[in-house]
């Protein structure tokens, strides 16, 4: 997913892109291998590669988190008669060409609405390749009208839209345009894109999403730790390829990404005692993978292929002797006492269904 | 036989590997191309190749690209210029493709066929090829179609040149960024080609559009434009349009436009001559300089000797140098390492006097600095110093710090000191090779690192050259047998090594009585590494004695050597042995 | 005896391609496989515990880092002069697998009394398809005739190296199923690396801080501890076990009281991990000497320029 959002510094804007490019092609990995089930990433990928387990693990990983957080908050709900169906909505930022609105809609999860929000660049492609698969097309109803020039997706439940993440005010305009309603419950989405955004742009949009969505849960997937020697020689890397992580030093850790948060004004209120609260929680992805990620899922995939990187795993996931390089930290806004259960737990593999589409992968 | 008895066969086998699974015969079809071409004749060509390519271009990035390269030189395999215009409509499609290099080899294989075409055929066939391409619904046509106006419009008549002129300006405030910043990188290549007059009016504000562009990709390129513009126009237009937009980008809120600027203002200068230059790009320079960004630093830093050269030393040293002063001690260690490679260059420009009082403490702090590549950058580059300052000064000054260098803890910092030892001694004598120097130079004898010991060796011949056979019995060769019975036998191999350099230098008498035994010696130590490089020493020492000692020396040595227990050993023995019955043989 | 047998042309041709492969140009299909079959006769005559006398070299992983094995060479000395042995992994995650493994097993051939070449777990067939080095050789020979003989190859590579009866070096560690070296002498290596048993754990294992013998995340071979490796030098009346396997960050790395060692010399791993590599001097009064070295600098390597190693994007 890995997108888009590119800093006018630094950064080149065309570099930044291309990593949804190679995010696609991993995401396209995995699924070759059987580590998920999407039966439409490869309609977005030009060139197929193999890439190492390592990688392939580690994308299940952000995967499987995602997944499962997400689908905590879609099924949050408020009992009032046991049978209530509150409305959810889905921001995806720095969207790129993931595909989650058409799985979602395989396992017949389809939220109210699903909204995706990259540069223009993005959205035209992604607009042109959905204008031409059948497949893609299908999913969004005969009413959709699909705009490659303007870069634009508007269908009942989906809507693809360009804008440049760092123009706030725009943004307002966008999620108008795309008929988001600001109180309803909404799952924010920011994987691998704020931390190319200079940290000013990053808290100007943790901000606006604080103060627009009263029932929110914003997850975020990027790096941690640049200045160990693994973290230096990723910086280096990622420059070179001309994808500097402005971001990065300025959340260089766990804490740092929950105090983003916090200190953006992320709190929840609690009905029952009538006092706010905040909730900001971020795990190196080690943490997610061996204690969130369900037991036996993981069982699945670590026999799926020969896995000889331990060190490497150890050092871009989490270690102890290493600093973790890559987190999931989502915080929550509870206006309305939805939100009590969605977080990170500890597996209980019995009692957390897993994803119901990979058992066939 | 003939291609005439089977007609069709070339082109049923190109259309069977066009379509073939395996990538690699796809593209190796394309590549012979020509050769199909030519078997075909002129006419099939035109009429069955080209229509076939045209209609098979749903390929592989890399066979696009092949085909989008092949074509640019298809002129004489279709009939000639005449039949020029066939080629196009295959590279029109290519020019709308998704992957940029495909359109990009597309563009130049174009403006090669059309600055070949007749000037009618380029009116009928090429001029509206780039109309459409500019009219193109999907934004990579229209991408395309800027590079190709240049091309296009010196053959246009009169009513057309204005219609070519307002399509380019509309594809300037085109929707698509990516538009834009074609239309930007291409306009110097365009304006080349338009009217004076119009250049003025209708380039100029094209032009200043795009220097105010709201995305900063598409201002970085049309800081590019500046110096080719600005070749164009006459000195008083340039001074009057261009240098405000220099001034301006050197400020831009985009580090990248900036950084564009400080790359580029040596050729900005060039374009506005001198007298603006000191007035006004001085200040804009000195400005880039103390940047907020490191990377603007880096960029300007990098090209401060240059800028200077085109200044009086009076400007240089009251403007830049004390720029130059704050970066050498600046925060990023890239930008401390973009002056260190440049700032030797400095010291003709600024003379004598200053280079001693202003440039010289500047060395010395970045000669000390703690990135490595910083030191490297000032040691290989001290030689530029030499001719301003003279020697004597500059080893005064820096002798302390090179002694330092000599023990640093990266080797191939070490490596370039000892690279620079010959030279400096070259131009000092005898007296600069003190005893703190003499030790170093025996020191990396032993140093951990391979490459050092084997420099270290290079160097003792260097320094026996330049000194003399004489210099270097008192103070080089005592020192140098003494290490022959180091306890490691990679450092007893190096000083085999360095015998066999110094024994050309010290001649026959002194290679016989003091640098042979010890060679002798050595083929009795228990490490059959040494031994087979005592064989390889002693087969580089037969020329340099007399026959005589060859025979009664150095033959029974390398034929016991020839017996050892050790493979190794005996081939290098043999291999010696070789050598001796040659020379006695030619003797 | 006899194993050198090489003619002097065959010594001159020898030369002329090591003289390339230092430039890291490959050699040809047919200039491969006349080389293995030759390393073939000269491997199948090592022992399982193939033994090296002092003064050496040791080294561990390379994994296809040509530039950083030139590197290597540049600190250490070149091969005839240096005795180097090399506890494997050759193969897999560098771009130069194919260059950096002919080159060692040309060596090898032209010197093998200079060079001792063990066999590391990633030279197999399983995982080199999964690892690089089966694409590596499909990409620059356009089949995997090139794979399927090196990897036939791989099978006579000894397990194991003794120095001077003292230091006892192998690329993963230690076994369950094995006291004694004498039981490593007896059993036949010329196969394919099975998923478990003694030969599976000498490429496999790793040392562990717990004691005795625990279970691998890798899934292959064992953890064992201090008291494992205590007992086995004891036993074998070993100083010292030198092993590979792992990547450590300072290029080497004791555990188990300086009862063991390990020694990763693929400096910046991947091109991704910013280690620092390095290699065991072990001279001719048996002083071990360690020396660290940093990836090569990169000039005029632009594929290694344009390709950065992958990142979760």
């Amino acid at each position: 997913m890995a997108t888009e959002a590119v800093a006018d510094s630094h950064s080149n804007r065309a570099a930044v892109q291309a990593t949804n490019d190679d995010a696609s092609a991993s995401k396209l990995s995995c699924v070759k291998k059987g580590y998920m089930k999407d039966d439409y990433i490869h309609l977005f990928v030009r060139r197929p590669v193999r890439r190492s387990p390592i990688i392939n693990r580690g994308y299940f990983a952000r995967w499987a988190a995602l997944r499962k957080l997400l689908f905590q908050f879609l099924d949050c709900e408020l009992n009032i008669d046991g049978k209530s169906d509150s409305k959810k909505q889905i921001l995806s930022l720095g969207a790129g060409f993931d595909t989650m609105f058409f799985q979602l809609q395989d396992e017949g999860k389809t939220p109210f609405l699903y909204v995706e929000l990259d540069f223009k660049e993005v959205t035209s492609k992604k607009a042109a390749i959905i204008e031409t698969s059948s497949q893609l097309r299908e999913k969004l109803g005969s009413t959709a009208s699909i705009s490659p020039e303007k870069g634009e997706v508007l269908s009942d439940h989906y809507k693809l839209l360009p804008v440049d993440l760092r123009d706030i005010q725009k943004l307002d305009d966008v999620i108008a345009s795309a008929g988001m309603d600001p109180s309803l419950p909404t799952f924010i989405i920011a994987e691998c894109v704020l931390i190319y955004l200079d940290p000013e742009s990053t808290r100007a949009i943790v901000v606006w999403a604080s103060k627009t969505f009263s029932t929110a849960a914003f997850f975020l997937y990027e790096q941690i730790h640049p200045d160990d020697a693994f973290g230096q020689q990723m910086i280096r890397n990622l420059e070179s390829r001309g994808c500097a992580l402005l971001g990065i030093y300025d959340t260089p850790t766990l804490l740092a990404k929950e105090k983003l948060f916090l200190d953006q004004g992320w709190q929840y209120f609690l009905v029952t005692n009538n006092a706010r609260y905040q909730k900001a929680v971020a795990w190196d992805m080690l943490r997610v993978y061996t204690d969130f990620i369900d037991a036996k899922e993981r069982r699945r995939i670590e026999r799926l292929e020969l896995f000889d990187e331990f060190e490497e795993w150890h050092m871009m996931q989490a270690s102890q002797i290493f600093h973790e390089h890559y987190c999931v930290a989502y915080a929550i806004n509870d206006a309305m006492g939805l939100l009590g259960n969605f977080g990170f737990t500890k597996t209980q593999p019995d009692l957390i269904k897993s994803p119901s589409a990979v058992a066939s992968a | 036989m003939s291609t005439m008895e089977e007609p069709l066969y070339p082109i049923a086998v190109l259309i069977d590997e066009l379509k073939n699974d395996d990538i690699q015969l796809r593209l190796n079809s394309i590549r012979r191309l020509s050769t199909i071409a030519r078997a075909l004749g002129e006419e099939r060509t035109r009429k069955e190749l080209i229509p076939f390519l045209s209609e098979n271009n749903d390929d592989d990035d890399e066979v696009l690209l092949a085909m989008a390269e092949e074509l640019g030189v298809f002129i004489p395999y279709v009939g000639g210029v005449e039949y020029a215009h066939v080629l196009l409509p295959p590279l029109e499609t290519l020019c709308t493709v998704e992957e940029t290099c495909v359109r990009d080899k597309a563009v130049e294989s174009l403006c090669r066929i059309g600055s070949q075409m007749r000037e009618t055929d380029l009116v009928d066939w090429f001029i509206p090829l780039v109309k459409r391409l500019a009219a193109g619904e999907w934004f990579t046509a229209r991408v395309s179609s800027c590079g190709l106006f240049h091309i296009a419009y010196p053959s246009a008549p009169d009513m057309l040149k204005t219609e070519l002129r307002s399509i380019y300006s509309q594809l300037c405030q085109d929707d698509m960024p990516m538009v834009r910043r074609s239309a930007a990188s291409n306009l110097g290549k365009f304006a080349a080609t338009v009217e004076p007059a119009h250049l003025k009016t209708d380039i100029m504000s094209i032009f200043e559009d795009l220097t105010q562009d709201d995305q900063d990709s598409v201002r970085l390129l049309a800081v590019e434009g500046c110096a080719a513009l600005g070749k164009l126009l006459e000195p008083q237009d340039c001074i009057a349009h261009i240098l405000p937009v220099i001034v301006n980008f050197s400020q831009d809120k985009s580090w990248r436009v900036r950084y564009m600027v400080a790359n580029q203002l040596y050729e900005l200068c060039e374009a506005v001559g001198p007298e603006p230059t000191r007035t006004d790009l001085v200040p804009a320079y000195v400005r880039l300089l103390r940047d907020n960004e490191a990377e603007v630093r880096i960029a300007a830093a990098g090209k401060v000797t240059k800028f200077c050269r085109i200044l009086s030393p009076e400007l240089a040293i009251q403007h830049i140098l004390p720029c130059v002063k704050e970066l050498s001690s600046d925060s990023s260690q890239h930008v401390r390492s973009a002056l260190a490679s440049v700032i030797m260059g400095m010291a003709p420009v600024l003379g004598k006097d200053a280079t001693i009082e202003q440039l010289l403490p500047i060395f010395l702090s970045l000669l000390k600095d703690e990135f490595p590549d910083v030191r490297l950058n000032i040691i290989s580059k001290l030689d530029q110093v030499n001719q301003v300052i003279g020697i004597d000064l500059l080893s005064q000054s820096l002798l302390p710090a090179i002694v330092e260098l000599a023990e640093d803890r990266h080797w191939r910092v070490r490596l370039a000191i000892i690279e620079y030892i010959p030279l400096l001694s070259s131009q000092l004598g005898v007296g600069f090779f003190d005893d703190k120097l003499g030790a170093l130079c025996m020191q990396w004898l032993q140093d951990k690192v391979y490459s050092i010991r084997d420099a270290a060796a290079n160097n003792l011949k260097r320094l026996a050259e330049e000194f003399g056979p004489e210099w270097a019995m008192q103070h080089i060769i005592p020192q140098v047998l003494e290490m022959s019975t180091n306890s490691h036998y990679l450092y007893r191999m190096t000083i085999l090594h360095a015998v066999s350099l110094l024994a050309p230098v010290m001649g026959s008498e002194i290679t016989c009585s003091k640098l042979l035994p010890v060679v002798i010696n050595a083929s009795k130590d228990r490490v059959p590494n040494i031994k087979f490089n005592v064989a390889k020493v002693l087969q580089s020492l037969i020329p340099i004695v007399d026959q005589s000692i060859a025979e009664k020396t150095i033959r029974p040595c390398l034929v016991e050597l020839s017996e050892d227990p050790d493979v190794d050993v005996r081939f290098f023995a043999n291999q010696a042995l070789q050598t001796i019955d040659s020379v006695m043989m030619s003797s | 005896m006899g194993t050198n047998s090489l003619s002097s042309e065959s010594i001159t041709d020898l030369d002329q391609q090591i003289e390339q492969l230092m430039q890291c140009k490959p050699l040809s299909e047919p200039q491969v496989r006349t080389l293995c079959e030759k390393a073939k006769e000269i491997l199948m005559q090592e022992s399982n515990v193939q033994p090296v006398k002092s003064p050496v070299t040791i080294c561990g992983d390379i994994h296809g880092q040509f530039h950083d094995l030139a590197e290597l060479f540049r600190i250490g000395g070149k091969c005839p002069d240096t005795n180097y042995l090399f506890m494997g992994d050759y193969v897999d995650r560098g771009y130069y697998s194919v260059e950096t493994v002919t080159l060692l097993v040309a060596l090898k051939v032209r010197y093998h009394q200079r060079i001792t070449i063990l066999r590391g777990n990633h030279e197999s067939r399983q995982i080199t398809q999964v690892y690089g080095f089966y694409d590596e050789c499909l990409r620059k020979y356009g089949n995997a005739n090139v794979w399927k003989i090196f990897t036939d190859l791989f099978d006579y590579f000894p397990l194991t190296a003794l120095v001077e009866s003292e230091i006892f070096c192998l690329h993963g560690g230690l076994s369950p199923s094995i006291e004694t070296l004498d039981n490593i002498r007896n059993f036949d290596r010329v196969q394919e690396v099975p998923h478990e048993g003694a030969m599976c754990d000498l490429l496999w294992s790793d040392p562990d801080d717990r004691c005795g013998w625990g279970i691998s995340p890798r899934g292959a071979g064992y953890t064992f501890g201090l008291d494992i490796s205590e007992q086995f030098n004891h036993t074998n009346s070993l100083n010292l076990i030198a092993r590979a396997h792992q990547l450590v960050m300072d290029g080497f790395n004791w555990a188990h009281e300086q009862k063991v060692v390990t020694i990763f010399s693929a400096p910046n791993y991947c091109y991704r991990c910013g280690n620092m590599a390095s290699i065991l001097e072990v001279d001719d009064c048996k002083g071990h000497t360690f020396i660290q070295f940093e990836p090569a600098p990169r000039r005029g390597e632009p594929d290694v320029t344009r390709r950065t190693p992958d990142y979760f994007l």
